[in-house]
């Protein structure tokens, strides 16, 4: 039996699936898409059932790819049952979504969740007189706690029944009932404060609510990074370990296995402890009711560059690292944004490039080093915004759909955040390992033949190759090999430079410098990076990025240099 | 509570903004206060919730939410402190815990009124 769970977003649907499920669901995409899909199993009075958790919309009119993704699947996979899930704090508004489902003429089950929350806000709901008007079954649940769920799994296992409520096919029509049954079946008592509104106090205060903002941001930052690294370091040491023993052994294979494929699977997985801590901090954030309120508190200002409150987070991140940062995009419901978000995300200026910056100030700006790296970072931001607003003009046009509800604060579940951390962790290594894995080998090839001496090798002729196209900027080859290499990861480049021995401060001019590092700032992302937008974007944006991220680099560095010589 | 919220409050504005001296200084001013602008700007957030709390009639919240933002910070540079201690073992480096020890570790104990009051105040709300 198969069964789709619908609802607006924050009702509560992960949770239930959990509860149905008892923790045994996955997390993946819905084919062809980048939307996250939950589908969990559990035998239920003897029957297999077949949770399917889709994305939540507030409708199916398909503006967003959400709701596309969500229609599609109701119309194409004709589900043996839809447990409508409703946040029984705001019956009206959710019953909108309700009338839409009626259409479908699917059986249904209407869960009333969150009705706890509901009760201390004074909200009673008449649940018999729901059930009667839209001739379906409604059971209330505080899914949570698992409160509800057996009497839920009883009425899953009578199949529910198709409404029989006749509704108007236009948006008017629907509104306009949503109101009516609301006014019916609900009635208000006396409004209880509540830790919602305790909370909002602060949170959403006029002045302090961005600070407040910021300071959580760093504290997320600061848990994905600092606090995760010396898991980092140990899967670092780990697998440069396993590859230097490998490849001392004789052989070609063994060469292949330690330099190409171990060094590969560990440039990967060198990077779990960062995601699975990012994931946890989101998860945390998004299931304490605090992540939307951080949205609305950012979107006016994110509006301005044609994004939304929702792209702060990942942009922030990619300070950290692009990885996570660009995986942190799929909290954005409009395509559009979110696929603006993920292109300029590599220009926040990632840990990884701040050896170069840190290298070359250090010699050419020895006492304004400071103000030159912060000037780098600032710039990155300002061509991240700037790109952003010129792609939602041009090329991804459209106003952004979304709306911002804010849920009531609650305790995350521990064991909800587990879940749902290990599910999407899970899912970054199978998607981005690939890829990684494959490059590594190739990598590999071209810095190993056809002499084991970089500066003889493909990667090192081809150094030699590319430095007439860097000419303008007068770097010499080694300086573009780095470039080339900073390509599997930014913290080659000041690898490569250490092999090569290079004398920076003999053959390179201040004005170079300064392009040097303006253009580590912008060119195309990491192996990594790129692996990660494929995943989550698709090959067509991934060439997108790569080719306008060096030609914004190459421009600006070129400009750079002519200015910096001409001062 | 109020005259605590307000000892607070100046605890947390001169650590601070002499967090953030030393960090434009490019030096420790005081020893375990160290040269950290962002960290002195936390500081000077956490302050400033305090302060918002003293100009209205129900500080409460303000008190409550500032105690645990305090409480979250010290918590959380702990961990930092612990990280970098299991880092320098892993990879067989020198480390001197005093060196990660930071006032915002100390001022836990100093939320500990704030969280209190929270929890019987959440005790003593609607179920």
């Amino acid at each position: 039996m198969k069964v789709a769970m619908v609802g607006n977003p924050n009702v509560g649907k992960t949770a239930l699936l959990n509860a149905l499920t008892k923790g045994n669901f996955e997390v993946g995409n819905f084919p062809g898409t980048t939307v996250e899909k939950k589908e969990g199993r559990a035998r239920v009075g003897g029957r297999e059932i077949v949770f399917v958790d889709l994305p939540g919309i507030y409708s199916l009119e398909a503006h967003s790819l959400d709701e596309k993704v969500a229609r599609d699947f109701l119309i194409n996979e004709k589900p043996d049952l839809i447990l409508n899930v409703v946040n029984a704090s705001n019956l009206e508004r959710n019953l909108y979504l309700t009338l839409q489902l009626v259409d479908f003429k699917i059986p249904m089950i209407l869960v009333l969740n969150m009705i706890d929350e509901a009760e201390r806000r004074g909200i009673v709901i008449d649940a018999d007189k729901l059930s009667k008007i839209l001739g379906i079954p409604v059971v209330k649940t505080i899914a949570v706690k698992g409160i509800g769920v057996e009497e839920l799994k009883r009425e899953i296992l009578k199949d529910g029944r198709i409404p029989r409520l006749v509704v108007g096919k236009d948006l008017n029509s629907k509104l306009k009932m949503a109101e009516k049954i609301a006014r019916e079946v609900v009635t208000f008592e006396k409004a209880k404060l509540d830790l919602t509104e305790i909370l909002d106090e602060v949170f959403m205060d006029r002045h302090l609510g961005i600070p407040i903002f910021i300071v959580f941001m760093w504290m997320m930052f600061t848990f994905t990074y600092t606090v995760a690294s010396p898991l980092t370091d140990l899967i670092d040491l780990a697998f440069s370990a396993l590859s230097e023993r490998i490849s001392s052994l004789n052989g070609i294979v063994f060469a292949l296995i330690g330099d190409g494929i171990v060094k590969g699977v560990g440039s990967v997985l060198v990077f779990l402890p960062n995601i699975a801590f990012l994931f946890i901090a989101l998860a945390l954030l998004e299931l304490s009711g605090y992540m939307p309120r951080a949205v609305y508190l950012m979107d006016r200002i994110m509006t301005a560059f044609g994004l939304t409150g929702r792209s702060v987070i990942p942009l922030i991140m990619g300070f950290g690292c692009n990885v996570p940062a660009v995986m942190a995009t799929r909290t954005i419901e409009d395509d559009r944004v979110r696929i603006a978000t993920i292109l300029v995300n590599p220009f926040m200026s990632c840990s990884a490039r701040l050896p170069i910056y840190v290298l070359f100030a250090g010699i050419f700006f020895p006492k304004l080093g400071t103000a030159v790296i912060m000037g780098l970072y600032a710039f990155g931001v300002a061509v991240a915004l700037i790109s952003a607003l010129i792609f939602r003009k041009v090329l991804l046009r459209g106003e952004a759909e979304y709306i911002i509800e804010l849920p009531p604060y609650r305790i995350p579940n521990l064991r909800d955040v587990w879940i749902l951390t290990w599910n999407r962790t899970k899912h970054f290594l199978q998607k981005a390992g690939t890829v990684i894995l494959a490059m590594s080998v190739v990598i590999w090839f071209l810095t190993s033949f056809p002499s084991q001496n970089i500066e003889e090798s493909y990667a090192g002729i081809l150094g030699r190759v590319m430095q007439p196209l860097f000419a303008p900027m007068g770097w010499d080859w080694q300086f573009v090999l780095a470039i080339l290499m900073g390509f599997v990861a930014k913290e080659v480049v000041v690898e490569t430079l250490g092999i090569l021995n290079t004398p920076i401060a003999q053959i390179m001019t201040m004005p170079q410098a300064l392009a040097f590092m303006v253009f580590s700032l912008l060119y195309m992302p990491c192996l990594a990076t790129l692996a990660t937008i494929k995943a989550e974007a698709g090959w067509r944006w991934t060439i997108f990025a790569v080719v306008y991220s060096f030609v914004i680099a190459y421009v600006t560095a070129f400009t750079v240099e002519v200015i910096a010589r001409l001062i | 509570m109020r005259w605590y919220s307000a000892t607070l409050f100046l605890i947390t504005l001169i650590l601070g903004l002499t967090e953030i001296a030393s960090g434009l200084k490019g030096e420790s001013i005081v020893q375990m206060i160290p040269g950290d602008v962002f960290g002195g700007f936390i500081l000077i957030t956490i302050s400033a919730v305090f302060l918002r709390g003293l100009t209205t009639k129900d500080y409460e919240p303000f008190f409550y939410f500032g105690s645990t933002m305090l409480a979250i910070f010290g918590i959380l540079y702990l961990l930092v402190l612990l990280a970098n201690g299991l880092d320098a073992i892993i990879v067989g480096e020198g480390w001197d815990p005093m060196n990660d020890l930071r006032v915002e570790i100390l001022l836990v104990p100093l939320a500990v009124p704030g969280i209190t009051l929270l929890i019987r105040a959440k005790k003593n709300l609607p179920p």
